[in-house]
């Protein structure tokens, strides 16, 4: 504990006694430590405090912990408290200028031209001219998602932008979404550096394009370069075609702007604080792959411990990856899931690179009918996995194993290591053909094994662990 | 046998709360939201006359729906504690309008949106966030609703609108007028706003 306060004062004095700019070079993580300690704190107070504080900072935030802790009936008020996110504003007096005049900006000129628009285009139409834009801009989405790593979706940005150009003609149709389902990844360069763990630095609002931030400025002057409207010459037409992309999508949000600022208290720090909220959760979005967020969150409440699986079910001796026949039966038991994997590697290597090839050219099949009629069934499904265990019809439930253990001590230091971080794992006694049994960690509990693949594949890159499929 | 008895019950007792559990704030919420669909729907009501009563029917589901001093304590944060007792009461029914008159009238304008119920997430013991999606024709906005148990019902304390949390939204700017000034002047400003001054 004292340690995390140590260090969180000795981060949070770097970064002010050095300058906004190097604030910007450190990471989320940072600006978040810094809230949680300088709750208290104004903004503007930051640069007058010396590293003279440095001892007095952590006890003061102990004391307030030791407050809260006292108090202890509103647990909930530390929760919501954790998640406030700001950003430095040292620039105040420009942006407030800036903010302004965007404010006259938009009401003077583009909402009124915006309306005139409106009402002479039929909204079939500017959907139409809202859908070739955001086609024309693939690279910028292409480029965003290969740069994290996102194989994936970048693919689909690259069949999406085939599709739409050939079958939803040049563009002016998301034939892609419509017909297969496939959706936009809304990727930048300024969310991309926000994946890499670099923070805002501060926040920057621009005379026509609104708010944003030292970091997402970078990244959108990367974005220019990669917009192809921004090739078209002379640079004056560039700059009608981008405004009249700007004055077409502003018809889809006449009144969202008019509303944040009657429900605002100050409509300034509202907006500040929406734009920084709106980019974390863009750059969130980016960390986890998005098929196996369903499976990393948070299970839904009242799955039932599978326990009564580790005494009954005596399983295979050895299930290495999604082999359902083992290959060999009485191999000396390894001491520890590293071991395992070694023989399992290539094996493995193998099968990721193919469940890869394979999801990178799938296209998600067809969906029939409405859009609600085929979400609808899928939130039935989670909740009935949750409820009901899983020996229905016959089929085995399919885990995923995260270590293999021959003592049974270490298989339950490893469950609950992995429990502490929020998976709901268990162990599963195996005899095998020597006397004494193996202890397999388990986590997940699902019918197919495409779930469990994902899981796998999901926690594999996430906590570094030989996860394997495995099934009973 | 009776021992066989007491353990049945026993485990009658622990699965029964759990079943019931499962799933309950995501149809808490969706039955809340149903609700107001079928005001907002209601081809009776149509017209001026028709948007006060659409108004009045709304605000009382939102009433039900929504724990508005846990709200307030949340969006206030740490700063609840300068409040006096007086304050928070009159802080909570301020805010309380605030919210209801920013956000019914916009919601009044929607007719032929669809609601998308996708899932629930476990926050900590007592809170869960129910997932749903708006389905526009422009864009799917997803919007969460933070649900926390009180007296055995699941009551929203706050609505992420596309990662934008209303909670967090207004706690900035509260703190920043409590930062130099006193509760009066934040109430003030709140009976400014809402009309009551």
């Amino acid at each position: 504990m004292k340690l995390i306060f140590m260090v969180c004062a000795i981060f949070t004095c770097l970064s002010m006694s050095s300058s906004y700019i190097f604030a910007a070079s450190s990471g989320d993580v940072l600006e978040k430590s810094l809230t949680q300690t300088e709750e208290e704190k104004k903004p503007n107070e930051q640069e007058k405090i010396t590293p003279i504080t440095d001892q007095a900072k952590p006890e003061a935030a102990k004391a307030e912990e030791q407050k809260s802790v006292a108090t202890g009936t509103n647990e909930g008020e530390e929760e919501g408290e954790e998640e406030t996110v700001k950003i430095s504003d040292p620039l105040r007096p420009w942006n407030n200028a800036m903010y302004h005049f965007n404010d006259k900006f938009y009401f003077w000129i583009l909402k009124p031209v915006a309306r005139g628009y409106s009402k002479a285009v039929p909204e079939d139409m500017r959907l139409a001219v809202s859908n070739f834009f955001s086609n024309l801009a693939m690279p910028i989405r292409f480029i965003s998602n290969l740069l994290q790593l996102k194989i994936k979706n970048a693919g689909n940005e690259l069949l999406r932008f085939v599709y739409n150009t050939t079958a939803g003609v040049g563009g002016l149709a998301d034939a892609a979404k419509l017909d297969f389902g496939i959706k936009q990844h809304d990727e930048d360069l300024g969310q991309t550096l926000g994946s890499y763990g670099i923070g805002h630095g501060f926040y920057l609002v621009w005379p026509f394009l609104g708010p944003s931030s030292l970091r997402d400025t970078i990244g959108r002057v990367g974005d220019v370069f990669l917009d192809p409207v921004s090739y078209v010459t002379p640079w004056e037409a560039a700059v009608g075609i981008k405004g009249y992309d700007k004055v077409n999508e502003t018809t889809f949000h006449i009144g969202d702007y008019e509303d944040l600022k009657k429900s605002a208290i100050d409509p300034y720090v509202s907006l500040r604080d929406a734009y920084v909220q709106y980019r974390k959760k863009k750059v969130e979005e980016t960390d986890t792959p998005a098929e196996g967020k369903s499976q990393s969150s948070k299970q839904p409440v009242g799955q039932p411990e599978p326990a009564q699986m580790s005494m009954t079910k005596p399983g295979p001796d050895k299930q290495p990856l999604e082999d359902p026949e083992p290959t060999k039966q009485s191999d000396p038991v390894p001491e520890t899931a590293k071991q395992t994997t070694e023989q399992t590697e290539s094996a493995k290597q193998t099968g990721t690179f193919f469940k890869h090839a394979e999801t990178f050219f799938k296209l998600p099949e067809p969906k029939p009918g409405q859009k609600q009629v085929g979400q609808k069934p899928a939130e039935k499904k989670e909740l009935v996995k949750s409820t009901v265990p899983d020996n229905h019809h016959g089929s085995k439930p399919v885990h995923v194993q995260i270590g293999l253990f021959k003592n049974k001590n270490n298989a339950e230091d490893f469950k609950e290591k992995y429990k502490k971080k929020g998976y709901e794992t268990f162990t599963l006694e195996c005899p095998t053909k020597q006397p004494g049994a193996i202890y397999r960690v388990l986590i997940g509990n699902f019918r197919n094994k495409k779930e469990a693949a994902e899981l796998a594949y999901e926690v594999r890159s996430k906590e570094k662990v030989d996860a394997i499929i495995y099934h009973e | 046998m009776k021992k066989q008895g007491i353990a049945l019950t026993l485990i009658i007792f622990l699965i029964v709360p759990l079943s019931v559990y499962a799933g309950a704030p995501l149809d808490s919420v969706k039955g809340n939201i149903d609700k107001v669909l079928d005001v907002l729907r209601d081809p009776a009501l149509k017209g001026e006359s028709g948007k006060k009563t659409k108004k009045q029917k709304i605000r009382s589901i939102s009433d039900k729906m929504f724990d508005y001093s846990e709200l307030s304590r949340r969006t206030l944060g740490q700063d609840w504690k300068k409040l006096n007792p007086a304050q928070q009461n009159e802080f909570t029914d301020l805010y309380k309008s605030l919210l209801e008159d920013a956000y019914a009238d916009k919601i009044i304008n929607y007719t032929d949106e669809k609601v998308a119920f996708s899932k629930e997430n476990q926050l900590s013991e007592k809170t869960f966030e129910v997932q749903t999606t708006v389905l526009t024709k422009k864009a799917d906005i997803p919007i969460y609703y933070r649900v926390i148990q009180k007296d055995g019902q699941w009551k929203v304390y706050d609505v992420v609108i596309e990662g934008v949390s209303l909670v967090n939204n207004y706690r900035n700017q509260f703190r920043e007028i409590l930062m130099n000034k006193s509760p009066e002047v934040l109430i003030d400003t709140l009976k400014k706003k809402v009309g009551k001054a």
